[in-house]
């Protein structure tokens, strides 16, 4: 069979030997599309414009069995933002190294590679793509399927591909020649960190969760070099945690809340000269995935939602026609629907009939379910499913923050710091996420964005013998906390799925 | 009966201090201990619907189902002194490796809210144990299994081997959910039913004991 894809413009053929689906095709291919399900049909991710014998429709490629002569049209919601890091804590570069390396942080959404001088320290160019492993599932867990489905070679194959070609972007960028690359230092989560080295992940996917690696040493990766990898705590608090609390210095003194809010809900609380530490199951809600209009923050993504005179008002990511909402434009939203009394306090999605003008203007029901329209053309709405898909994540989150605090023996008032890092994190309107109570209101006050911090603390990995000494030091003043057997969590996590009008 | 529609309202409104005495007030008023269980029973499955619809959600239910269990603790010795049967009896757990809870308890409380009696094996349940229970219980029919994670969704297959295996197949139905579960992969692994939440799962365990 031939089928022929056409790839954001990018025409090519391909012949497919074995009846398969189109998703299996454009993973084989390497194209980026999105499977958050993993490819089940369940999350309507991988839809593609098809065309074939029953005519021209968009379809599931998950669910789409290849036939001869079918065309698929492959659209991409554009490149990612890079986000900066408005930190943090400098290490000083080693006296005697030379040459250059890289700094990078392998996200489960995206990648991002920094070029440094090694005698210096100094930045001389960025760059960032999403993670192409998104093909195989936006969350962890759909990567570890995967990975036990028999493609961690290939899952490990495209990442260590993207990375050489990160390399070689950065390095044209700043004129550096590509053999001056002499080292990097690796952070992501831990299962990113498995399937970037070629281990399996799969133990990471069930009880007792136990990884294969914790790393903290060197892996030699074709056209890389020798590769650093953070020290990971546990198999859902990895190197990029570490790199976090490592550039934001968490064990410095004080008490102190870091809350990374990427496709995983990691945090830790810095109390009396230890670190607990614990990772919720928020789902990639913020970033956008399930959630009806959801979309990663790229051009077209709602990312901001007011009400000012009587409008809805929208911010949109590169300032084009929106087509979509992304995780910060969803949290700013049910903010505001909560505010507004849209939303009551149980999450329930008031009906057009059951609310005033001017709001009952933008409510109305959709499938038979009440929304909340977010534009004049009404193509962009919140549902009610989108309002409990962010009670639970919100939950997670503001539960493990509960955990912890109970876990140190403090009160939520102690805290004197809250910093949240993390792509979602650095958009993030605070006061939209304390009104959702995705942590507690008392600690709006203290709270600040720290961007990828994870990206920072892998450049003080890069660059400083002083700060791996520093990350020795933090590692081992963390206590885990496995929440998902802990009683006190599902207590809490049930108590904060509510809202706070 | 002024007294049931208060019980079911308190029932699905939650209030677990009341439904006791509400209970207790509707026997002392004579009332059928079997008619004072279905005014109950409505009211969850009005909770069931709307959960379904997405119009209440996760803590609207527990509460409910607390308030429910509170009365049913007061009804039982009128019921049982009353030669009153269950609906049936069924057991339900989550599968082996996996952790989660939640899910899995609303399941039960919704099935507990159909008159059924369930027996809950916790999280992280082995095959065998599912096995051992069947054996020492020919009084259930039916079998809830629950995974939250695509990583242990195998285990809903390995438990439904280990069933047949043992020659147990025929005894019981077998019903399999939890978010990544499909139709079509409980029709894969030879289940009988997939509900996609807690108050689809009391409707159709229902049915199986009316088969």
């Amino acid at each position: 069979m031939r089928i022929t894809i056409d790839d954001a413009g990018k025409r090519l053929e391909v012949d497919v030997a074995e009846p398969c689906s189109v998703l299996d095709v454009l993973q084989a291919q390497r194209i980026d599309i999105q499977a958050t399900c993993g490819g089940v049909g369940k999350c309507g991710r991988c839809q593609v414009l098809v065309r074939d014998d029953e005519g021209l429709s968009y379809r599931l490629a998950c669910m789409t069995p290849v036939s001869d002569g079918m065309e698929v049209v492959v659209e991409h919601a554009g490149a990612m933002d890079v986000v900066q890091s408005g930190t943090t804590a400098t290490f000083p570069p080693d006296g005697d190294a030379t040459g250059y390396g890289l700094a990078i942080d392998i996200g489960t959404t995206t990648v991002v590679a920094h070029l440094h001088d090694l005698a210096t320290g100094k930045r001389l160019a960025t760059v960032g793509r999403a993670n192409p492993q998104i093909a195989f599932g936006s969350d962890v867990i759909s990567r570890i399927s995967a990975s036990i489905d028999g493609k961690l070679d290939l899952m490990c194959g495209i990442i260590q591909d993207a990375l050489r070609e990160m390399k070689a972007k950065l390095c044209a960028t700043a004129g550096v020649d590509p053999a001056q690359v002499v080292r990097c230092a690796v952070a992501g989560n831990t299962v990113m960190q498995h399937i970037a080295v070629g281990l399996p992940p799969d133990t990471i996917g069930y009880n007792p969760f136990i990884p294969q690696s914790l790393f903290g040493d060197v892996h030699d990766i074709e056209g890389l070099g020798p590769c650093y990898f953070a020290r990971c705590i546990a198999g859902y608090v990895g190197g990029d945690i570490t790199a976090g609390m490592l550039a934001c210095e968490l064990d410095e003194g004080g008490t102190r809340l870091f809350l990374d809010l990427g496709t995983n809900g990691e945090m830790a609380l810095a109390a009396n000269g230890r670190i607990w530490c614990c990772a919720t199951a928020a789902g990639p809600v913020f970033e956008g995935a399930n959630i009806h209009f959801g979309m990663p923050a790229s051009p077209g993504a709602i990312s901001k939602v007011t009400f000012e005179d009587g409008e809805v008002k929208i911010g949109v990511v590169g300032d084009v026609a929106p087509i979509g909402i992304c995780g910060t434009g969803i949290v700013d939203a049910v903010a505001l629907m909560v505010r507004l009394g849209v939303v009551d306090d149980t999450g329930y999605l008031l009906g057009a009939d059951e609310l005033e003008e001017p709001l009952a203007s933008f409510a109305g029901r959709e499938n038979d379910r009440n929304v909340f329209y977010l534009v004049p053309d009404r193509s962009i709405y919140i549902t009610q499913n989108d309002v409990r898909s962010l009670q639970l994540a919100k939950a997670a989150v503001c539960a493990g923050i509960l955990t912890m605090v109970e876990a140190a023996g403090i009160q939520v008032s102690d805290i004197g710091k809250l910093e949240i890092a993390g792509g979602f994190g650095a958009y993030l309107n605070l006061e939209s996420a304390a009104g959702i109570g995705l942590f507690p209101k008392e600690l709006l006050g203290c709270a600040s964005s720290v961007g990828n911090t994870s990206g920072e603390g892998a450049t003080a990995l890069l660059v400083s013998s002083a700060a791996r000494a520093r990350e020795d030091a933090i590692v081992e003043a963390c206590d885990y906390l496995e929440l998902s057997t802990s009683s006190e969590f599902n207590d809490f996590y049930v108590e904060m799925m509510e809202f706070e009008s | 009966m002024a007294v049931l529609d208060d019980l079911r309202e308190k029932t699905m409104k939650g209030k677990r201090k009341e439904t006791g005495p509400l209970v207790q007030q509707a026997l002392d008023e004579g009332i059928d201990p079997q008619e004072i269980l279905d005014a109950m029973i409505d009211a969850m499955g009005v909770i069931g619907d709307r959960f379904s619809k997405g119009e209440c959600f996760v803590p609207e239910m527990l509460v409910a189902a607390r308030a429910m269990s509170a009365g049913t603790d007061v009804l039982k010795p009128a019921m049982a002194a009353g030669g009153a049967e269950p609906l049936g009896h069924a057991v339900i757990g989550t599968v082996k490796a996996d952790m989660h809870d939640i899910g899995k308890n609303l399941v039960r409380m919704m099935i507990e809210g159909k008159g059924v009696e369930i027996d809950d094996l916790g999280v992280d349940v082995p095959p065998e144990t599912f096995v051992e229970y069947i054996k020492d219980h020919p009084e259930c029919k039916v079998v809830c299994l629950s995974a939250l994670l695509t990583t242990t969704m195998p285990a809903l297959e390995e438990t439904i081997k280990a069933i047949e295996d043992a020659g147990l197949r025929d005894n019981v139905k077998i019903m399999v959910g939890g978010a990544p579960v499909t139709q079509e992969f409980a029709d894969e692994i030879g289940a009988d039913a997939y509900t996609p939440d807690a108050g689809a799962a009391a409707e159709r365990i229902a049915l199986f004991y009316q088969e």
